[in-house]
């Protein structure tokens, strides 16, 4: 993400935190098409995609003063808080229920095509050349809990696998990720 | 594996999704008070947001934002506990006055009949019912955080019998509830359980009570 973006938006959490509305609802124009996205992709479902983005802003002016600038970018902390509340949303009765769907075959490849548009992006086009070294287990197994908010044992049913060889497969994964990129 | 090696499998779960239920709550607990174990948490986060970075934004619909606006608690500026404290207090006394005001000086078509509060009596609701107790209303004193997947539900529990559901109650706002002839008020509980969004399915109360006060 643009450095510059970033910056702007630790400075708008601050105002948030004294409870300035004006900055929440600029933080909100800038972040919530994105944040937004990553829940349309969890959740493949626009009533609940749109509930979850409501409480999930709600979330955010309540608790900005726990957002720490010197661990990660306010877009990364935000990303964070939207991802575990699709987690806990499919998790729940009325997702399962209505859940018949299954996961988007599209987002199972890592798109490694497309140009990077963005010079801030290096490290994430490092992170998509990195998956790649990945065995096809291990990037599924990476791309169905990160994309779809799979459980290890969501992942070892759809995969047809037993669970310890979901575990150890993003064990490894994430091991490898992390050399990969250096972290 | 060693502490060291556990937290670090730990970090990477949370930050990816599998740690889920009480493991999760654990962990999060955990890290309001280990700042090197937030800082692994951030890496781990920083690095899988490149998964994200080709992600198409998609503008959501104006409705959210208007029904953010209309849910948007005022920020105190980070009071103290004691006056937090003393917030709260102050906040019981005038629901008190409130209610023994009301008795006093008006006859209402409502009357008070008791005041339902939490555990550490933080909020309370108002529990009014008109002249011919044929109606009770609900009135939150403090806005209670609604939480999409559950609900608020009335119980009446006279002495000695099971609870029966009086309805569900808007978090916000006052609820008007019909009561029923046999309901009887006299030295009754009134009680509000939190349970899946709709209400009970088993017609008696399923989740933990969060309010309750006595006829």
């Amino acid at each position: 993400m643009d450095k510059v973006r970033a910056v702007e938006q630790v400075t708008l959490m601050q105002a948030i935190v004294k409870g300035d509305r004006l900055a929440f609802e600029k933080l909100y124009r800038q972040t919530s098409p994105h944040l937004f996205a990553i829940a349309l992709r969890m959740l493949r479902h626009r009533p609940w995609a749109e509930e979850v983005l409501h409480d999930c802003f709600l979330t955010i002016w309540s608790k900005a003063e726990t957002y720490d600038p010197a661990l990660s970018a306010p877009m990364t902390w935000m990303t964070q808080i939207v991802r575990h509340r699709c987690i806990d949303w499919l998790r729940s009765g009325q997702a399962r229920m209505a859940s018949t769907e299954e996961p988007h075959d599209a987002l199972l490849v890592v798109d490694t095509d497309e140009p990077d548009s963005r010079p801030d992006d290096a490290q994430a086009a490092r992170l998509r050349r990195c998956m790649e070294n990945l065995s096809s287990e291990q990037r599924q197994s990476v791309t169905l809990a990160y994309y779809q908010g799979m459980s290890h044992s969501d992942i070892a049913h759809w995969l047809q696998q037993p669970v310890g060889s979901v575990k150890s497969w993003i064990r490894r994964a994430m091991a490898h990720l992390r050399e990969c990129v250096g972290l | 594996m060693n502490r060291q090696q556990r937290d670090d499998a730990l970090s990477a779960e949370y930050a990816i999704g599998t740690l889920r239920g009480p493991a999760r709550l654990r962990f999060q607990t955990r890290l309001l008070t280990e700042p090197e174990l937030a800082e692994q948490v951030a890496k781990w986060q920083t690095l899988l947001a490149g998964l994200d970075s080709q992600l198409i934004p998609e503008i959501p619909p104006d409705r959210v934002w208007k029904k953010i606006v209309l849910n948007l608690p005022a920020k105190p500026s980070a009071p103290p506990a004691r006056r937090a404290a003393l917030g709260w207090m102050v906040a019981a006394a005038i629901a008190v006055l409130a209610l023994f005001s009301w008795r006093m000086f008006y006859v209402p078509e409502f009357t008070p009949l008791t005041v339902m509060s939490d555990a550490q009596q933080h909020s309370q609701w108002v529990v009014s019912a008109d002249h011919d107790l044929t109606q009770l209303r609900v009135t939150p004193l403090q806005p209670v955080t609604a939480d999409s997947h559950t609900s608020l539900q009335l119980w009446l529990i006279p002495t000695g019998s099971r609870p029966i559901s009086l309805g569900l109650l808007n978090a916000e706002q006052a609820t008007q509830l019909a009561l029923k002839r046999q309901d009887s008020l006299k030295n009754a509980v009134v009680a509000i359980s939190r349970e899946p969004r709709g209400g009970s399915p088993t017609g008696q109360p399923t989740g933990p009570v969060l309010y309750s006060g006595k006829i």
